[in-house]
């Protein structure tokens, strides 16, 4: 039987049920992965925990603990309980049926819940090696290639980003790399920064998508820095009071530096949020099928055209900086719209060999980060 | 190009197949009368080659006949097993141009080519394109028809002769067919033949001129009508795609008997991917799905379904086999369990990948040849061996490209 008894304020117990709901399973009410533990440790500290084994989310809590024990209560329904109290103060309390009663002011509910024993067991990596890298750094890696992951289950390897950290150009900088690919673009970030606890060993991990949707979360919170663990198969986040568990994906990343190009011989300088727009626009008028936009460049002007039986046609033209050869070139909008929205700069640079080879952006102010675009036949 | 060419249709029909096998393989038969088939005098000649052919030799014909001919010419029994090898071998060149490949024989087949001009180029560029990719694979020569009806590009490849080429585009169709005599007609006989000129029609033209109602009449049943269509270029007759290329389909035999909706769901959803993937890396797409099962007393169901849109998606796939599954009436068990997409068709455009760039090689090699092509005409880029192959007979490719350049690039191309 379980035994809990706890009194929390109802903002930090909000804030850290929806980090772990985040994690669980929320379609199913029955499985185990939809519940979270909460429980108190020898130490008298709270934790909350939420897995579905890819990714285990655990939250540590203030709180007064009136009856040291657990709880494994459905995770959607204490998110939904705790979201709509009105009193700041939550208490719970571990019923003999393995239910929970949750209290707050005046409000009072039975959650259904199911033996703390039932909870997968997490293990927590004997061996982790941390590292604490800048927020700000980390968040720019993360967003410049969490977009082109790839969803295909059958391409399992590339449902992440890859991350490496090396030593750096200089003693005390490291070097972070993260690279993700979807098998037709590609998105590669490198910077440096000073990282505590990095002796310039290197280290890498696949990140399945599911930790990197979640991460983006965590790296929302005030904290200024990150940390990063290293433990087998596992990769660790920590900001806050907040760590994140990511099983790796284990296998070998494909060798991204042979597919990107490391010359071409077209080279156009346009103004971003201009051509952002401007594909955006010809979005309007693309099959839902094949998202097809056409780019036609020649010297000092670049078309973006896109036609679709259906509904009609549109041009838009821009000035641009282009003295190489007349090119059509098809592609996806969604990368061109992917990759623009992500760079910040002013101007955007596209190098182009021709219209089967991959095609690589850049953005002159964020020097560390290529994106390669592979075009469309047609 | 001002007519469209609502479909393309190719016919490659090898010249004198068994007899090019045989000369291929024995250089000393090269340039000489050679004849394929029986020793004996009471059989048939199976194939002559084209130095045979001067003397009269055609196929079919009594081998006493053939030798009184040709006395000089040298008579080779048929090697199947060999010619079967380079058969497959041809069949894999023109599966390399189209997911929709209709062999006829050993030696002869449909290719389907419509929406692939994006990938080839115009229809003259993709007869010359196969041609050169059987003579690169095989040192054989192959004529080439190329139209919008089966029919046509038959009759054209055949008027082409030997290491033909020829592209009659849609509008030139029945001025093409005109004045060829009616025993051209497909599937007309020598009786057809001769039944059609004691009408008093000679030519093609004459059938496609004649009434149809009164060709019936006199033809019987769905013949004439069947003459007067073709006379008229009409052909409706899709290329039927076979040796696999029809459909793409993965089934597995399973370890025990299945009667579990889900886990027969979890096996239709591995053979979503496998095909879809399949789809994929070839660029097609396919119009329909068919599940097939195979009851535990071994009898084979099937349902199949066509789709709104052609996919190669794995998703769509799978959705339409999950929708058949309620179709069949048999509760099983089920021993087998597949999932094939058919009516198999090009996609244009698709999503160029990254990781598989040895893919877009060739088309990068074609888009070159293209460009020079536009600038120096047709025919100005060959293929090396192309030169080392030549067929006797054929004069030597103009190499002198400077000369011919520029402003001959629209001049027609010599006929070969």
């Amino acid at each position: 039987m379980a035994t809990l008894e706890l009194k929390l304020d109802r903002n930090t117990l909000f804030g850290a049920v929806s980090k772990a709901q985040g994690v669980v399973d929320r379609k199913s009410t029955s499985s185990v992965l939809s519940h979270l533990l909460l429980e108190t440790l020898p130490d008298g500290q709270l934790r909350l925990l939420g897995t579905d084994y890819d990714v285990t989310i655990e939250t540590s809590l203030g709180g007064e603990v009136l009856v040291a024990g657990a709880a494994c209560i459905n995770g959607k329904s204490l998110f939904d309980v705790v979201k709509n109290v009105d009193d700041d103060t939550v208490v719970i309390q571990a019923l003999a049926n393995d239910w929970v009663e949750v209290t707050s002011g005046r409000s009072r509910f039975k959650l259904a819940g199911i033996a703390p024993a039932d909870f997968p067991e997490i293990k927590t990596p004997a061996k982790i090696t941390w590292l604490t890298v800048p927020k700000a750094a980390f968040r720019d890696l993360v967003d410049k290639t969490s977009f082109s992951m790839s969803d295909d289950e059958t391409r399992m390897v590339l449902n992440g980003v890859f991350l490496k950290i090396e030593a750096g150009s200089s003693e005390g900088l490291s070097k972070l790399t993260m690279v993700s690919t979807d098998g037709h673009r590609l998105s590669k970030v490198e910077l440096e920064a000073e990282l505590q606890g990095h002796g310039g060993e290197t280290v890498t991990a696949i990140v399945h998508k599911k930790g990197v949707h979640e991460l983006k979360r965590v790296l929302d919170s005030d904290s200024d820095v990150i940390d990063i663990g290293f433990a087998g198969n596992f990769i660790l986040f920590r900001s806050g009071g907040t760590t994140f568990t990511v099983r790796q994906i284990e296998d070998q990343y494909p060798d991204f530096a042979r597919v990107i190009p490391t010359m071409s011989q077209n080279k156009a300088v346009v103004p971003r949020e201009r051509l952002l727009r401007a594909v955006r626009r010809a979005a309007v008028l693309t099959s839902s099928k094949t998202y097809i936009i056409k780019l036609e460049l020649e010297p000092g002007k670049l078309a973006v055209t896109a036609s679709n039986p259906d509904y009609g046609e549109g041009r838009d033209e821009l000035d641009i900086e282009y003295d190489g050869e007349g090119i059509v070139i098809g592609f996806n909008y969604n990368y061109l719209s992917d990759v623009l929205g992500a760079i910040r700069g002013e101007t955007a640079v596209i190098e182009i060999n021709d219209e089967f080879s991959p095609t690589v952006l850049t953005s002159p102010s964020e020097p560390g980060a290529l994106f390669v675009v592979m075009p469309m036949r047609v | 190009m001002a007519h469209a060419w609502d479909r393309i249709v190719v016919h490659a029909d090898m010249d004198a197949f068994y007899a090019a096998v045989e000369q291929l393989d024995d250089p000393s038969l090269r340039g000489r009368p050679v004849i394929v088939g029986g020793r004996e005098r009471r059989g048939v000649v199976l194939t002559a080659s084209y130095e045979a052919r001067t003397f009269g030799v055609g196929s079919a014909m009594p081998m006493a006949r053939a030798h009184a001919l040709c006395p000089g010419a040298v008579v080779v029994p048929p090697r199947f097993a060999r010619y079967t090898e380079i058969s497959r071998r041809i069949m894999d060149v023109f599966g390399d141009f189209s997911p929709i490949v209709e062999p006829l024989s050993l030696d002869e087949a449909f290719i389907e080519m419509t929406g692939a001009t994006g990938i080839f180029g115009e229809p003259l560029l993709m007869g010359m394109k196969i041609k050169a990719a059987v003579r690169e694979a095989t040192g054989l020569a192959v004529s080439v028809g190329v139209a919008s009806t089966k029919y046509v590009a038959k009759v054209a490849s055949d008027v082409g002769k030997p290491d033909g080429l020829l592209v009659v585009a849609p509008a030139d169709a029945i001025g093409f067919l005109a004045p060829l005599p009616v025993s051209r007609l497909w599937g007309a006989g020598a009786v057809v033949a001769g039944r059609l000129r004691a009408l008093g029609l000679e030519t093609i033209a004459d059938v496609a001129r004649a009434d149809p109602a009164w060709l019936s009449a006199r033809l019987g049943g769905h013949a004439g009508g069947h003459f007067h269509e073709l006379a008229n270029a009409r052909d409706p007759r899709r290329v039927e795609g076979d040796r696999g290329a029809r459909s793409v389909g993965s089934e597995r035999t399973l370890e025990h008997d299945l009667r579990d909706g889900a886990e027969l769901r979890w096996h239709l959803r591995r053979s979503a991917e496998d095909v879809g993937r399949r789809l994929r890396k070839k660029s097609i797409a396919a119009a329909g799905v068919r599940v097939k099962l195979k009851t535990h007393d071994f009898r084979s169901l099937s349902r199949q379904v066509l789709l709104e849109a052609p996919t190669c998606s794995t998703r769509s796939l799978y959705r339409a086999a999950v929708d058949l599954v309620p179709r069949f009436d048999d509760p099983g068990p089920f021993r087998l369990v597949g999932l094939a997409a058919y009516d198999l068709r090009r996609v244009l455009p698709y999503q160029l990948d990254l990781f598989e760039q040895d893919e877009v090689r060739p088309l990068r090699l074609e888009r070159a040849v293209d460009a020079l092509e536009r600038r120096f005409g047709p025919g100005a880029v060959r293929r090396a061996d192309e030169l080392l192959h030549r067929p006797r007979g054929q004069r030597a490719p103009d190499m002198d490209l400077l000369r011919a350049g520029g402003e001959d690039a629209d001049a027609p191309r010599p006929r070969r």
